[in-house]
């Protein structure tokens, strides 16, 4: 197949998730609304405070459209957000977007350095383990894997903290500073949040990779390039990682959704004010606008790296991407 | 002026209050450094930056670093010279007279004098304001000269000078509320006169404060910013100050001991005003009956409760406030000691000998989840079953306001005023009076109590009013909470005020 024809295929893939995504989207919001109005309480009642009067509790109910039939305020809801405007915080009066746009750097930094660890950490021990097939360095790695997967983030961050921010102080406990404060400072602040959300995709990247680079390098096309004298690392490298690789990306793909997920214990143990700490902030103070904001946006984050995960995987592999 | 961060530069309950002019030093022996940051880690945001028209009354928390009010307090809770240097009361109490201070002016260039004061007093007294209720014997404002206003009142209002020394009493530029969106603009910041003006704000995350120029109480600002930073987990506060990533951090009584076991940071704590209390719908079950609700009162062992729930961090409730402060409790006492076989005589008095049961609703919080388990345990030993039900801080009082369960242990934070708590729930108009009923007596014991300011005379007839609440079991106090700062041996000046949220006046960093 030509070149010309994959990438009008990938185009016309492109295309039809981008459109897939309107209707996708149109069910999240829907879902989230839904959701929201089954929050026990009254939502003007709660912005208007315990000590309002009832005429109080009506003059917020009106101003916000909450006396208006829910498929109204559906409606309105969906109009606006297709225009981008996520509401304002019922709580800090405030636009949803602009608050998620000012904590937006910190949690792309925060998953930007636990996506490193994950991949510093996994691919190294996964190509050890296929390359050591069945030894004991093997057997490491599947128990440290196992170990990985088995430790839950918050229990990892709060070990981190204590020990290493907190006892030793080598690295800083809480916090975060920004990246215009220097490289260091903003790297030290992110190591031990990012390690803790980190460890978990590390763990399940080293499985994959094993897996599918143990199999790969079993191949008949793998055998002739040894027979032909590369050496064993270029063969794992030229050869074996890169057709090794698609479990791998799609593991990558999905822990994005789970480290923005994440996020939302790692930056409570660490102080760190992201996302995930403003979706904790948001239902503790039941803030529906931020609550359906914050929805929507980690949803679309997730479909969207999905897509590209779809895009890398004709990358990958053009043969299978045109199939 | 406050500004959002850009894209680029975005930031890194059971609360307490201020004291205003405290100034012992803890913190070594250098000299404070003004330039310095006092980083501070808390547990509560702003929801609002308009004193007057926020509905959350803990924004007091952080708005007293940019608005100054008309009277402070000092740590003791007792009303000190503010943006007023002195006040008097006319006759009978029905008039308040301040003599304002000259020479200073909101941050926007505002000269601050009587005119302004009545503006602000008459913002805060529109309907939809928080602070309404509280200053509604407030009849008019009057101006007698630039730096004299005299406030004519309906009925005896010595509570008024505490109370402004709360939202009510802040002032705000009138330029800034005169302008058509100035709701929308004072929501998010702020202008007013304070030791600091809002820098920076992520809402609800990470406020950046600055030292004002020429601020008028320089005793009072030894500091050149302030840094605050909301947290959630109270754990992750004590870390910052262990790894030395904040310089004071707020707490309460579940981590006063970790704090003190945190080398080179003080620990100051105080029981303070803030009580976790047993409030009943009195319009539902069997706690309709006074009967029944002083056979509660009698049956509870608030000592263990305090043991238990807060780690004998606080105090046992002896009435509606600390022993400490200056509505005696004396009166009371007979009401609130444990007596178990009082209680259930009570109960056989009112045909209940069998027991019965109801719900309390409580929070998702530790300390109140706890109290509650140990409240059911207590009130089973003379046969009432107590069904407990959890729900979060954001969704208990509007439930309970609308019907859900019988009584609620919550807190009941600390007033600058015994008469806003009194008003606020045992009022038949106040919205927080669940039950809408009010003790016979109540409203002429209360008008007496605000006839006078004389702080033994008025702490006398205020614990009069607390006797009448008390005697019908409109309320079972349970523990007063301790609450403080752990700051770095660094900071100086820092002592936990009685109302529980901490104004960090006077507080310095050593250079």
């Amino acid at each position: 197949m030509s070149t010309s024809a994959v990438g009008s295929r990938t185009r016309s893939m492109l295309g039809r998730r981008l459109v897939a995504l309107v209707p996708l989207m149109a069910i999240v919001s829907l879902a989230t609304f839904s959701l929201v109005l089954l929050i026990p309480g009254d939502p003007a009642h709660r912005i208007a405070g315990e000590g309002a009067t009832e005429a109080q509790i009506e003059a917020v109910r009106t101003d916000l459209g909450l006396d208006r039939p829910a498929y109204e305020q559906f409606a309105s809801f969906l109009g606006n957000l297709v225009q981008g405007d996520l509401g304002t915080s019922y709580t800090f009066r405030t636009p949803v977007w602009d608050m998620i746009v000012a904590r937006l750097p910190i949690t792309i930094s925060l998953t930007l350095v636990a996506m490193a660890v994950a991949l510093l950490i996994g691919i190294p021990t996964g190509v050890l383990a296929a390359r050591r097939a069945g030894r004991w360095e093997d057997r490491v790695v599947t128990v440290g894997s196992t170990l990985g997967l088995a430790t839950p983030n918050f229990v990892l961050g709060l070990l981190l903290t204590l020990i290493i921010g907190v006892k030793l102080q080598w690295l800083p406990a809480t916090g975060y500073v920004e990246l215009s404060e220097g490289f260091w400072p903003w790297l030290e602040h992110l190591i031990l949040p990012g390690f803790a959300l980190g460890v978990v995709a590390a763990a399940e990247i080293a499985r994959q990779l094993r897996a599918s680079l143990a199999d790969v390098l079993r191949q008949d096309y793998v055998r002739t390039a040894v027979a032909k004298g590369l050496l064993p690392g270029a063969v794992v490298w030229k050869h074996g990682l890169k057709n090794a690789m698609m479990p791998v990306v799609t593991v990558v793909g999905i822990q994005t959704g789970y480290l923005l997920g994440g996020t939302a214990v790692v930056e409570t143990i660490f102080g760190i004010q992201g996302l995930g700490d403003f979706a904790v902030r948001a239902v503790m103070a039941g803030d529906l606008p931020a609550i359906q904001g914050m929805v929507v946006f980690a949803v679309t984050i997730t479909v969207l790296a999905s897509l590209l995960v779809d895009l890398t995987y004709g990358y990958l592999n053009p043969r299978g991407e045109s199939q | 002026m406050k500004r959002f961060p850009a894209l680029a530069a975005a930031a890194c309950l059971t609360l307490t209050a201020c004291g205003g002019g405290s100034s012992s030093s803890d913190g070594g022996n250098g000299e404070a450094d003004p330039s310095a940051i006092l980083r501070y880690t808390t547990s509560g945001g702003v929801t609002s930056f308009d004193p007057h028209k926020t509905v959350a009354s803990s924004d007091y928390i952080l708005l007293n670093y940019v608005y100054d009010r008309l009277v402070h307090q000092d740590v003791d809770g007792q009303p000190v010279p503010g943006l007023a240097e002195s006040w008097e009361f006319g006759e009978d109490s029905k008039s308040l007279t301040f003599k304002l201070r000259s020479g200073v002016s909101f941050e926007d260039g505002t000269p601050f004098d009587a005119e302004a004061v009545k503006a602000n007093l008459e913002r805060a007294l529109e309907p939809d304001s928080i602070t309404a209720p509280l200053l509604a014997v407030v009849d008019s404002v009057e101006v007698v000269d630039p730096s004299t206003v005299t406030l004519k009142l309906n009925s005896p209002g010595a509570h008024l000078v505490l109370t402004l020394s709360d939202l009510s009493g802040m002032m705000v530029s009138p330029q800034a509320f005169a302008t058509p969106d100035a709701a929308a603009a004072l929501a998010t910041d702020s202008n007013g006169i304070g030791r600091f003006t809002l820098a920076e704000a992520d809402p609800g995350a990470h406020y950046v404060f600055e030292a004002s120029e020429n601020y008028w109480d320089a005793e009072a600002l030894k500091v050149g910013g302030m840094d605050v930073t909301v947290i959630v987990d109270p754990q992750t506060n004590l870390n910052g100050i262990s790894s030395d990533q904040a310089d004071c951090a707020l707490v309460s009584p579940a981590m006063i001991a970790p704090a003190e076991a945190i080398p080179n940071a003080v620990t100051k704590a105080r029981t303070v005003l803030t009580q976790t209390v047993l409030y009943f719908n009195q319009t539902k079950s069997e706690l309709g009956d006074p009967l029944v609700r002083k056979a509660i009162n009698l049956a509870l062992d608030r000592d263990a409760i305090l043991e238990a729930a807060q780690e004998g961090k606080g105090a046992a409730s002896t009435g509606l406030f600390p022993d400490d402060y200056f509505v005696p409790n004396d009166s009371v006492a007979d009401l609130l000691t444990q007596d178990q076989q009082a209680a259930k005589d009570l109960l056989a008095q009112a045909g209940l000998a069998d027991g019965f049961s109801f719900t309390t609703v409580t929070l998702t919080i530790p300390q109140f989840v706890t109290t509650a388990e140990i409240v059911k345990a207590q009130l089973a030993e003379i046969g009432i079953d107590m069904e407990i039900k959890a729900l979060p801080p954001a969704d208990l009082g509007v439930n309970f306001l609308k019907g859900t369960g019988d009584a609620v242990i919550t807190a009941w934070t600390g007033r600058a005023d015994p008469s806003m708590l009194l008003s606020s729930y045992f009022d038949a108009d106040a919205p927080q009076n669940v039950s809408r009923t009010e003790v016979d007596g109540f409203d002429e014991a209360l008008q007496a109590a605000n006839s006078t300011d004389d702080v033994a005379e008025r702490g006398e007839a205020l614990a009069e009013v607390q006797r009448l609440v008390l005697e019908q079991g409109a309320v079972a106090p349970l523990t007063f909470n301790a609450v403080g700062a752990v700051c770095s041996e660094r900071v100086t000046g820092y002592e936990p005020p009685l109302v529980g949220i901490s104004e960090f006046r006077g507080v310095g960093i050593n250079g």
